[in-house]
């Protein structure tokens, strides 16, 4: 009788986990505003820690699969369903190499800084293919059609602190509009004020920002225009990291990742996701539990996130 | 060299303090250490011989530097 009981306690325990575990995993939160009567719903795609946790340093994503690169070199490959997660191992790094920035072309081609005077082309099974030697050294590397976006170094204030080239033509520059070098009281302010980050792109568009900045740069290399974002002004947002990302859906509409003040185990991440239709009075907002770490994917319908637990969770917009 | 050194902490300080804020309790340490390794690194570059290889050892320095910084700033 007893045995029985402490086992009908266990398979209740167990339950309970499961329950616990469901409850984490789907993450199904409540949607807020809805001024156009849609609402966000947020539910786990995959299970938890199949992303690694360490620190990623590039993302793209182009003909249907997301990629992620971490400072271990690891290269993510994130299904377009957001069901399937598979991590390889970069090879033919050299001991020096510490890899930064992913830009995926619009052939497909993956490339990355191995360092700041070296872009390599990444197989899709993380071994380096080719190499690239730069005069000019590269600190930040994204994707724009069959162009590199990337930023150089030194940057000269009051100028346009990205430039494109081909991958094998370097020195074939054009500067990309938009963003521009900010002025700094002395040369180590100057290199970190001048950081950016950019977000995931729609069609030729491309939004960009400093990361302290409330407001972003969308440019399509020949024309741009700033974004302002005032609601970034709430309390709960992080006022020296506001836009923790971006992906637009369309040349007008974007999902937007706010920094949080929170920290999770002294890790900074998103907790709230918006969708926002610029120029109109039209957001809908979404508090995210687990916090996100970035957007790997995004459309007029749905955004996929990289959760702190490792995960992949899909935000879908329901009317 | 004790008060030209301490002027530069002073210059430094600000810049170390919101660097500090900007990644608040994540790596604290981690900032300073940027600051501090660029600091140093500056120094050995000084020491170089001709224009030139201090220049190139100067932005080496500064490339170090915007490693340490993104890694906290940008990397997620």
């Amino acid at each position: 009788m007893k045995e029985g009981s402490r086992a009908g306690r266990d398979r209740l325990a167990r339950l309970m986990d499961m329950f616990r575990f469901a409850l984490s995993v789907v993450g199904v939160v409540v949607a807020t505003v809805a001024s156009a009567g849609e609402v966000l719903k947020a539910s786990a795609l995959t299970r938890a820690g199949l992303v690694p946790n360490a620190l990623i340093v590039g993302r793209a994503s182009c003909l249907g699969t997301s990629w992620l690169l971490t400072e271990e070199a690891q290269l993510v490959e994130i299904s377009g369903d957001g069901r399937s997660v598979g991590i390889h191992q970069a090879v033919g790094l050299k001991p020096e190499e510490r890899v930064w920035g992913l830009g995926c072309l619009s052939d497909g081609s993956l490339w990355t800084l191995a360092s700041a005077r070296t872009v390599a082309r990444l197989g899709r099974n993380g071994h380096i293919q080719e190499r690239i030697e730069l005069r000019v050294p590269r600190v930040a590397l994204f994707g724009t059609g069959e162009r590199l976006l990337f930023q150089a170094l030194p940057t000269a204030e009051g100028a346009p602190a990205l430039a494109t080239s081909p991958p094998r033509q370097p020195e074939s520059v054009r500067a990309w509009p938009g963003l521009i070098a900010r002025a700094a009281g002395t040369r180590e302010q100057q290199l970190t004020r001048n950081l950016l980050n950019c977000g995931l792109g729609f069609e030729r568009w491309l939004p960009c920002w400093f990361p302290d900045d409330m407001r972003f740069s969308l440019s399509d290399g020949s024309a741009s225009r700033a974004i302002e974002l005032p609601a970034l002004r709430a309390a709960a947002v992080d006022p020296t990291a506001p836009i923790w990302d971006i992906a637009l859906s369309a040349a007008n509409r974007f999902w937007l990742l706010a920094g949080s003040r929170r920290r999770l185990d002294g890790r900074r991440a998103a907790r709230q996701l918006s969708w926002i239709v610029e120029g109109a009075a039209r957001t809908v907002s979404l508090e995210i539990d687990p916090p996100a770490r970035l957007i790997v994917a995004a459309d007029e319908s749905r955004c996929l996130l990289v959760t702190t637990q490792g995960s992949v969770m899909e935000v879908v917009v329901m009317q | 060299m004790a008060s030209t050194f301490a002027r530069r902490l002073l210059h430094l300080a600000p810049i170390i303090g919101a660097l500090v804020l900007l990644l608040a309790d994540a790596r604290p340490a981690q900032a300073v250490m940027c600051f501090q390794d660029l600091d140093t690194c500056y120094y050995r570059a000084a020491l170089a011989d001709g224009y030139w290889g201090m220049w190139i050892m100067g932005l080496d320095c500064e490339l170090t530097f915007v490693d340490c910084t993104r890694r906290a700033i940008i990397g997620r």
